[in-house]
């Protein structure tokens, strides 16, 4: 009880994740313009955005532990901290010289498609239910959708629509997470069962 | 006769090729240190568009959390820092690379946008202009990667 008057809106959370992900989306981004040869000029810069990826999920832990409203949340948040710091720690690996092999980027494939499932399993209302279901179901979908991306940079290592797409994913998922609320109304549909919206 | 013509034609589209990518190499530079104030600037919007989402405009009555949230300035914050942190760099790291097409006094100097060289700043060998349009080594994303699995 102590401890749920404490801990911020679940919607806080979102917004800082949306953060982390806009931070990615701008390295990537800028990574895509200037291209890799410019990117791994200094050592520091190659494994700046590994390094946010891995230390958000390390964050996410904190969210899986805290903010336990049903098993399936639990599960969900989990499985994000264990990929995001999977893929976040074979970029990682490769951005040293550690890992070598280019299928390590399939890493970030597989934690965009648990991401992916994790997110429209645990988001058991319909679309229209509120704002916030229907961001999971937009997240869950673009997740899957951009799975491709990494798996195309895997086996097509020069293509820019794969370098873009993959950057420009983290910028919608950012923008997604700002959009979310506790409780508010989707294209003017709010579920009776949703609760009292506010701002 | 034959052969001054030849060079002179030879001249000339190396000339070209070096202007085409010198106007490359601005166009990117400028990409890069848009991409900062572009995202400060959708923050700034955002706060406009709905300024309750910023409670430090209205702080009575707000608790912690709601005091520490201000999504709009954690956007503006993100874009600035990228354009302070991030961006002079990169460009610089561009210009580094492009110093080859520099000394053909083709390539622009984007010193004047407030970018300060830093004499301490690490810096590798100088790499020609078309190298940093290629977008992938046939090893992987970084320089380092080898082929092999590991």
């Amino acid at each position: 009880m102590i401890a749920s008057s404490i801990l911020p809106p679940a919607e806080m959370v979102h917004w800082w994740f949306a953060t982390g992900f806009l931070v990615l989306g701008l390295l990537l981004l800028s990574e895509a313009v200037v291209g890799p040869e410019v990117w791994g000029r200094r050592p520091w810069r190659r494994t700046l955005w590994p390094g946010v990826l891995f230390a958000m999920g390390v964050l996410m832990f904190p969210v899986m532990t805290f903010f336990t409203s049903s098993t399936i949340h639990m599960l969900a948040h989990g499985s994000w901290a264990q990929v995001m710091m999977l893929a976040g720690a074979a970029e990682l690996g490769v951005a040293r010289g550690k890992l070598h092999s280019r299928y390590w980027r399939l890493c970030s494939a597989l934690g965009f498609v648990v991401s992916g499932l994790a997110v429209l399993v645990h988001e058991q209302n319909h679309w229209l239910f509120s704002r916030t279901a229907f961001l999971h179901h937009v997240l869950g979908w673009a997740a899957l959708v951009a799975a491709l991306f990494p798996i195309l940079q895997t086996f097509r290592p020069r293509s820019h629509a794969a370098t873009f797409g993959f950057a420009t994913t983290f910028v919608l998922i950012a923008v997604l997470l700002y959009c979310d609320r506790d409780t508010a109304a989707i294209f003017g549909h709010l579920d009776f069962y949703a609760g009292v919206p506010h701002r | 006769m034959d052969v001054s013509a030849d060079v002179a034609h030879e001249l000339k589209r190396e000339k070209t090729k070096d202007a085409a990518a010198a106007r490359d190499h601005a166009l990117r530079a400028r990409i890069v240190l848009a991409l900062g104030p572009a995202t400060a600037a959708g923050g700034v919007l955002w706060a406009i568009a709905q300024p309750w989402r910023l409670t430090l405009l209205h702080p009575f009555g707000q608790g912690f959390w709601w005091l520490v949230s201000e999504p709009p300035l954690y956007v503006v914050l993100v874009g600035l820092l990228f354009r302070w942190l991030v961006a002079p760099g990169l460009v610089e790291d561009m210009e580094a690379a492009g110093e080859g097409m520099e000394t053909h006094g083709a390539a622009p100097d984007l010193r004047g946008r407030g970018l300060r060289r830093r004499a301490s700043a690490p810096r590798g060998p100088a790499t020609p202009a078309r190298a940093i349009r290629k977008p992938e080594s046939e090893a992987g994303r970084s320089g380092e990667r080898q082929s092999g699995d590991t």
